[in-house]
């Protein structure tokens, strides 16, 4: 039995059947299918050991797991099914989530648009509210929630204290995760709210490497980024590149649990090694070569387009990595991408060092170069952008919509988020202040139908091909379908209300 | 720790508290502390205080911060184990304190 566990609820405990985009799915509610069915395709149950302990966990928990195993606790990162058995003996239970209450997009524009909620908060919801976890905390179970998304208990103190949740820590928690735990476990005093600052953050030399498999075989091979964009909370962090000793250990571990495909992590991959927004070809190449030594398949986190645009064509970068990674095991890869804004002007003022080492003048051209670079070479981008940005403007917004129509001729998902404030924005009001306007909804209306044109011949040609993904190839095009006639129905609604309102 | 500094708030954040702590916040970056225990006292109902610390804990994106809440009751266990620490009181504000409060403050400010 376990003193300290660590665990998520279903829609973060699960490999997604190894395609991590079908994650996405989990931030809305069910559209079209049961809600079971909905479950199944986005989060299907983890496979685990007899005690309950997961095969995969999502790779921040397993660092914490790591820290906590180094340190001598008696630790285990357990599936949410098997939790109940645990919690009759154990003394604090750690918990992380990307989207803990569905704030952060897209589930919070999916939430207002349907107005149902999604089902990652459905279901971390429903695991808090077990009795079990009520009953452990009446015999002093101490509970300490984190993770990415641990800034939203800040505007959810009704569910803090209605779950008795002892410590929420926002942050990088390395370096104060052992005191936290030994002072739960010692009956000591905790702190309600935990921020990790500059000084606290590990160093590259205290950040331990995972001892057991992550979700999808991901690997983190660079924490923070150079770019400094307003919106961003990462940014705030410093810049530490994994060595690839580091990397190598992370890939042996998944490997050797059965896990050969991964997800190269940061915040831009092509500036691995790099201590400028220069990428460094080497060490990129060798990234490439050493993952792709050990994962049959692999894909990127996220890259930038500026990057992407200059790796290409100074250093025909992307073009080399195309040779490492396609082989005969792949053909494609995927990577998301942010595009912000199709506003110069925007850009300049949020973003200025996104284009670099290009000006932000360029911006909407470096991300039809990019598209075009990503689209020659087979990576499939899901890219995003932002509505509702601080001083955005209508025209700012035409521009966006107009660079969304350039984009056509280029294999890719785009998905419009509104405005959720972090970094130097995250004290601004925004739940009283999102307020959809029409051009919001032209964007949001030339997203959704590039992303259909693409999102077949993707789900056929790439993502779900061949035999094996038949069920879940028909059920996500079903939903296809259903999401085009739903919303052309909308669409017929919104201009008979014109008619109307003109006529009258 | 050197570069970590304690705040002590007793009873209510009132405006003239958060103002308080939203000045010194700024000052102490540039003194160069780092780690920062915001420790509330207060019967009030839980996460009261962080509730009405929310933006200050939201503006910060440099120091380390730790937030406590204990009850009133504990208010002198904990003030004398910061002086037995030796750690430097300083009184900010006194428009809340009670005169037991006071004398308890006045008698560890003058062991410094």
């Amino acid at each position: 039995m376990f003193d300290v566990l660590l665990t998520t609820d279903r829609t973060m405990m699960t490999n997604h059947h190894g395609k991590e985009f079908l994650g996405f799915m989990a931030t809305g509610p069910a559209i079209g299918l049961p809600e079971p069915i909905w479950m199944w395709i986005c989060a299907p149950k983890m496979r685990t050991d007899d005690l309950g302990r997961v095969w995969q966990a999502p790779y921040g928990m397993r660092k914490i797991e790591s820290v906590l195993i180094n340190a001598g606790f008696n630790v285990a990162t357990v599936d949410p099914d098997h939790l109940d058995k645990h919690l009759k003996h154990a003394k604090v239970l750690l918990l992380s989530h990307h989207d803990y209450f569905a704030l952060c997009p897209p589930s919070s524009e999916w939430w207002s648009i349907t107005k149902k909620e999604p089902v990652n908060a459905k279901s971390f919801r429903k695991l808090m509210d077990r009795r079990s976890i009520r009953e452990a905390k009446r015999r002093g179970l101490k509970i300490i929630a984190g993770g990415p998304a641990a800034w939203q208990w800040l505007w959810k103190l009704d569910k803090w204290i209605g779950w008795d949740v002892d410590t929420v820590v926002d942050g990088e928690a390395e370096k104060i995760v052992t005191d936290l735990v030994s002072k739960a476990l010692n009956n000591e005093s905790l702190p309600r709210y935990v921020y990790v600052g500059i000084d606290d953050v590990p160093k590259l030399e205290e950040i331990p490497t995972i001892k057991h498999a992550s979700i999808n075989g991901l690997i983190e091979v660079t924490r923070g980024c150079p770019r400094n964009c307003r919106f961003c909370s990462v940014t705030l962090r410093p810049l530490r590149h994994y060595t690839l000793d580091m990397i190598e250990q992370e890939l042996k571990i998944n490997v050797s649990e059965g896990v050969t495909e991964g997800i190269i992590h940061s915040e831009d991959v092509l500036l691995y090694g790099s201590r400028s927004v220069e990428p460094e070809p080497n060490a990129v190449i060798k990234l490439h070569e050493l993952v792709k030594s050990y994962y049959k398949r692999i894909s990127w986190s996220h890259a930038s387009l500026s990057a992407i645009k200059r790796a290409e064509e100074k250093y025909k970068l992307v073009s080399k990595v195309r040779e490492i990674i396609c082989d005969e095991n792949q053909d494609y890869w995927g990577v998301e991408v942010g595009i912000e804004t199709g506003s110069v002007n925007l850009a300049k003022k949020i973003m200025p060092a996104k284009s670099a080492p290009y000006p932000a003048e360029a911006w909407p051209s470096i991300v039809e170069e990019a598209f075009a670079i990503m689209h020659d070479n087979n990576i499939i981008p899901a890219a995003t952008l932002i509505l509702g940005l601080p001083e955005e403007t209508e025209d700012d917004v035409m521009r966006t919509a107009e660079l969304i129509d350039r984009l056509r001729p280029y294999r890719s998902l785009i998905v419009p988020m509104f405005f959720v404030p972090m970094g130097h924005f995250k004290t601004q009001d925004w739940f009283t202040r999102v307020k959809v306007k029409d051009e919001h909804v032209e964007v949001m209306k030339r997203c959704f139908y590039h992303t259909v044109y693409w999102a077949d011949d993707i789900v056929s040609k790439f993502y779900l091909k061949g035999s094996v993904y038949a069920p879940l190839r028909w059920l996500i095009k079903l939903f296809l379908r259903y999401a085009k006639w739903k919303i052309r129905a909308v669409e017929r609604k919104l201009e008979v209300g014109k008619i109307v309102k003109k006529d009258y | 720790m050197a570069d970590e500094i304690e705040f002590v708030v007793v009873g209510r954040v009132t405006d003239n508290v958060k103002n308080l702590l939203f000045e010194n916040f700024n000052n102490i970056k540039s003194k160069g502390f780092r780690r920062v225990n915001l420790r509330f006292f207060t019967d009030e109902a839980p996460l009261r205080c962080l509730e009405e610390v929310r933006d200050l804990l939201l503006s910060n994106m440099v120091v380390s911060i730790k937030l406590y809440e204990h009850g009133l009751h504990k208010l002198s266990n904990v003030l004398n184990q910061l002086a037995k620490q030796g750690k430097k009181i300083v009184i900010l504000s006194d428009e809340a304190l009670t005169p037991k409060i006071k004398d308890l403050l006045k008698d560890l400010v003058d062991k410094e």
